[in-house]
């Protein structure tokens, strides 16, 4: 229904953000959808925000709110802070190191000592009682409901309407690991993990620059969800980064805890084939393009970081790239576009060919085709299609169970099973020749997604060669072009710097020296291009 | 406003520039009637584009006297709006017959020597509806696509041409230059070939970044046009004789399976024929996307999409009608049309000469460029 909406709905304003072109004025935080809503929302919520000076009836709020009763691992210690004043500490078990909590908190605020007078006493605990290094003073009731769910310790104390929070987070998580899906053989070997903080220490350890930024955001509906936006202050363009924040505040979704929920939340064109920000596990990579002046955002629980703008270029290069040198990266780079357009374009060039323009090919080689298909029962265009669903078949089962196991599966798949397909006549020799190589070509795209973009659109090619055989793919592969280039990432066009053309020394498919690599990318605006 | 105009570059709006001058010249040349008393295309065709570019520069003058930021604005300045309203129609009417007669070229290629046993609508289908895709998409998308497979054709085009270098004969091209009184008669009326592009680029003139980018764009366009079209037609003449190319549709596709024949590793004619259709469906789309964007201006419209598709389904229907009455009144009335086009320039010519005379030396300056 939206889509027809969205066709018909002639007349109605371009909301496109143009970065390049036409930067309509800083977006608001917030943006605009739903402002009000939200205006009226927080209005109810400003007036529940508060802390109440009785620490009984925060605790009792609390047990309500949180389920206290219910959640075993839920804990709230009454103590007598400095032996006089009756205080609440409030952590999950589990979330927050006990040992921590029980060291620097509870032994350290339990004994007895004289409170002064004149100095405000909230102030004077947190900086001369508790032994942590970090200690917040919060009056913002949900604030403190969220620090305590996101493992740190919060201190309610009798007749102040200030309450405390330390960082007490101390939770099991996976060490940092080698990327799985992004392995280089020279170059860092070091992935994302799910914890955000590592993520932003692994970035910060390569970034040590003074205006690298990491905001942190919460999002959702709920609220529940937590990302970091990471930039180059001074450096990424200030618009990209606002319309970022901007489209970040206005995810109403319940819940997003992947990264790739909150690429389809933030993009623009949900049904693009292609995705319009590279999603990476190497932090190596995401350092790079920060330098360069990206945006990421890493989702909390997420071992991916999603950097944006992204083109296609973007997507077609590897965080290896730089590490190789200039004609070996070239090389290589070349030998990925040849295995892209194979991957895309072979099956249907072969059976518009096959099919419809037999003139085209050589006697011999159509002699072979002939020879090949003599048993097979199945139309020309069926056989490449069901070929085709196999390999994804064999893929999907490869990917989804343990390691040994997709090993096995893949060799069974490759071998055993397209060898009893001929057998069987099922599939030609040829055809599963070619189905390898598109298969092959495949795997070169670097990106995850990409290939998968590149797997829907061999589909399409292939259905349109099968119906009206080089004109098909011709228009076919026409159209695909036409929505590519139409295409925007984050308001930088997704063919850029080719086409428009920017003045990027950089070349994007051969690889240039590190010399270019002196300046920014010109396709992303920087603030520094503009001073 | 959702006119889908954007911003365009100078190697964008050249690469447009060039591709639908040389799609233009060189796939809608009449081969019955050019070569009927000798070949001198290489030279009527060549010179046929700097005519209609010295009608542009003409209509470049006249923007910056008056100030216009496009074809619409230009006419209204010089001679008003109730005439400027009618020379738009017209503008608009170039934009649709050209559109029309690449995609009918192309259908009645494709349907009679790739798929003979196809019906005609559905060839007719495969071509209208990327060219409506495209034009929706809008200018932006179009130049890109201009840039990209341009450079890829004009490749390929060199590379055949080199091919072909062992038949080439200087002495085929004789009589030349034949009748110079059809010669003339040639290079005047072809000009029409190319008044539609360049009137295409004053009609997008404000996604140009610029006045002075518009000439630039005319110029460098037409530069590279000149010098395919002279390379093709020259190498047409030098590899038939002017009896020979009288006879052929479409020779550029021709020669290669003519010439050579026998070697199957070179058998790519039908590759070269489709590779041909993607420069005509960018240059219809482009010319279909200018249409739509005078009706819609003229119409106060915010959106392209309406006008487009309307022009898209009116080219579609001329496409159906033409084929089933073919050689009928339709046709000769599109014929006649196609062959007197270029008197639709005078009109042209003549509101430029009045936005000249009517703003003076002292005309704004075109804004952009201020």
């Amino acid at each position: 229904m939206n889509i027809i909406k969205r066709i018909f709905s002639f007349g109605r304003s371009y909301d496109e953000f143009e970065l390049l072109e036409t930067e309509g004025g800083q977006p608001g935080f917030f943006g605009s959808t739903g402002r009000a809503h939200k205006d009226a929302a927080g209005a109810i919520e400003n007036a529940n925000d508060t802390i109440n000076c009785d620490v009984s009836a925060n605790e009792e709020r609390l047990k309500t709110e949180m389920h206290a009763e219910i959640n075993p691992d839920m804990v709230m210690r009454r103590f007598l802070l400095c032996g006089q004043i009756e205080a609440l500490a409030v952590f999950i078990n589990g979330m927050s190191d006990q040992s921590l909590v029980s060291d620097f908190i509870l032994r350290q605020g339990i004994p007895e000592r004289e409170l002064p007078n004149d100095a405000p006493l909230v102030e004077y605990v947190a900086n001369n009682v508790f032994a942590m290094a970090e200690v917040k003073q919060e009056t913002s009731w949900n604030t403190i409901k969220t620090a305590i769910m996101d493992g740190c310790t919060a201190v309610f104390i009798q007749g102040k309407t200030t309450a405390l929070t330390m960082d007490t987070r101390s939770y099991e998580h996976r060490s940092i690991q080698e990327p799985s899906n992004e392995k280089v053989v020279k170059g860092s070997q070091e992935g994302f993990v799910e914890n955000l903080r590592t993520n932003i220490t692994l970035i910060r350890r390569r970034v040590r620059t003074d205006d690298l930024v990491v905001e942190l955001r919460t999002y959702g509906k709920e609220g529940s969800s937590r990302a970091a936006i990471m930039y180059r202050e001074g450096i990424a363009n200030e618009s990209l980064v606002n319309e970022i924040k901007r489209r970040l505040a206005n995810v109403n979704a319940m819940y997003v805890f992947n990264a790739g929920t909150l690429e389809q939340l933030t993009e623009r064109n949900t049904y693009s084939v292609f995705p319009q920000l590279l999603a990476t596990e190497r932090p190596d990579r995401t350092a790079a393009m920060l330098m360069e002046g990206h945006v990421a955002v890493i989702v909390e629980g997420s071992p991916t970081a999603n950097v944006m703008p992204a083109t296609l270029f973007t997507l077609m290069a590897t965080g290896e790239d730089s590490t190789m040198r200039v004609v070996q990266g070239s090389v290589i780079r070349m030998v990925r576009y040849i295995g892209a357009a194979i991957s895309i374009l072979l099956p249907g060039y072969f059976l518009a060919l096959a099919l419809h323009h037999q003139s085209l090919l050589s006697s011999e080689v159509l002699t072979t085709v002939v020879a090949s298909r003599k048993m097979v029962f199945a139309p020309i265009g069926m056989e490449m299609l069901f070929l085709l669903l196999v390999f994804q078949l064999v893929r999907e089962a490869g990917m989804r169970v343990p390691g040994s196991i997709g090993q096995a599966i893949g060799i069974i798949g490759g071998l055993i099973l397209g060898q009893a397909a001929v057998t069987a006549n099922l599939a030609s020799s040829v055809m599963l020749i070619i189905v390898a190589l598109t298969g092959l070509g495949n795997f070169c795209i670097p990106d995850y997604s990409t290939q998968l973009s590149a797997s829907v659109l061999r589909v399409i090619l292939v259905i349109a060669s099968w119906l009206a055989g080089l004109m098909g793919l011709f228009c076919g592969a026409f159209v695909i072009v036409a929505w590519m280039a139409s295409l925007k990432s984050f308001g930088v066009p997704f063919l850029a710097p080719h086409s428009p053309k920017a003045n990027s020394k950089r070349p994007m498919i051969l690889r240039g020296p590190i010399d270019n690599m002196s300046r920014h990318k010109d396709i992303l605006n920087t603030e520094e291009d503009g001073r | 406003m959702r006119l889908n105009e954007g911003k365009i570059g100078l190697q964008e709006s050249a690469s447009i520039a060039a591709v639908a001058i040389t799609a233009c010249s060189v796939f809608l040349l009449d081969s019955e009637k050019a070569y009927s008393r000798g070949d001198a295309t290489f030279i009527s065709l060549p010179v046929s584009i700097a005519v209609s570019l010295a009608m542009f520069m003409l209509m470049w003058c006249a923007m910056r006297r008056t100030g216009a930021r496009n074809l619409i604005e230009l006419f209204d300045m010089c001679v008003g709006k109730a005439i400027g309203t009618v020379l738009s129609i017209v503008a608009a009417l170039i934009f649709i017959l050209y559109a029309y007669r690449l995609m009918a070229r192309f259908c009645i290629l494709i349907h009679g020597r790739v798929f003979a046993a196809a019906e005609y609508e559905s060839v007719a289908l495969w071509i209208a509806v990327p060219v409506a895709y495209a034009a929706i998409k809008g200018l932006e998308c179009l130049s890109r696509l201009a840039k990209i497979f341009g450079v890829l054709i004009g490749a390929l085009v060199l590379i055949s041409l080199i091919i072909m270098i062992s038949a080439y004969d200087v002495s085929r091209l004789a009589p030349f230059p034949g009748d110079l009184g059809k010669l003339g008669m040639d290079t005047i009326s072809r000009s029409a070939d190319s008044v539609a592009a360049f009137l295409g680029l004053i009609c997008v003139a404000g996604a140009l970044q610029g006045g002075r980018n518009v000439k630039k764009s005319a110029l460098i366009g037409s530069g590279v046009a000149i010098a395919f079209v002279f390379m093709i037609q020259f190498a047409l003449g030098a590899t038939f004789t002017y009896t020979d190319l009288s006879q052929m549709a479409m020779p550029i596709y021709l020669m290669k399976m003519v010439v050579m024949r026998e070697s199957y590793l070179f058998r790519l004619d039908q590759m070269n024929l489709f590779f041909y259709m993607i420069a005509a469906l960018i240059t219809a789309a482009f010319y279909v996307y200018c249409a739509a964007l005078i009706i819609t201006r003229r119409t106060f419209g915010q959106d392209i999409r309406p006008a487009v598709v309307g022009v898209s389904a009116f080219i579609l229907a001329a496409l159906r009608v033409n084929h089933r009455f073919e050689a009928g009144i339709i046709q000769q009335s599109i014929d006649f049309l196609y062959d007197y086009a270029f008197v639709a320039g005078v009109p042209f010519i003549l509101a430029a000469i009045a936005g000249l005379i009517r703003f003076g030396r002292k005309g704004r300056a075109y804004e952009a460029d201020k």
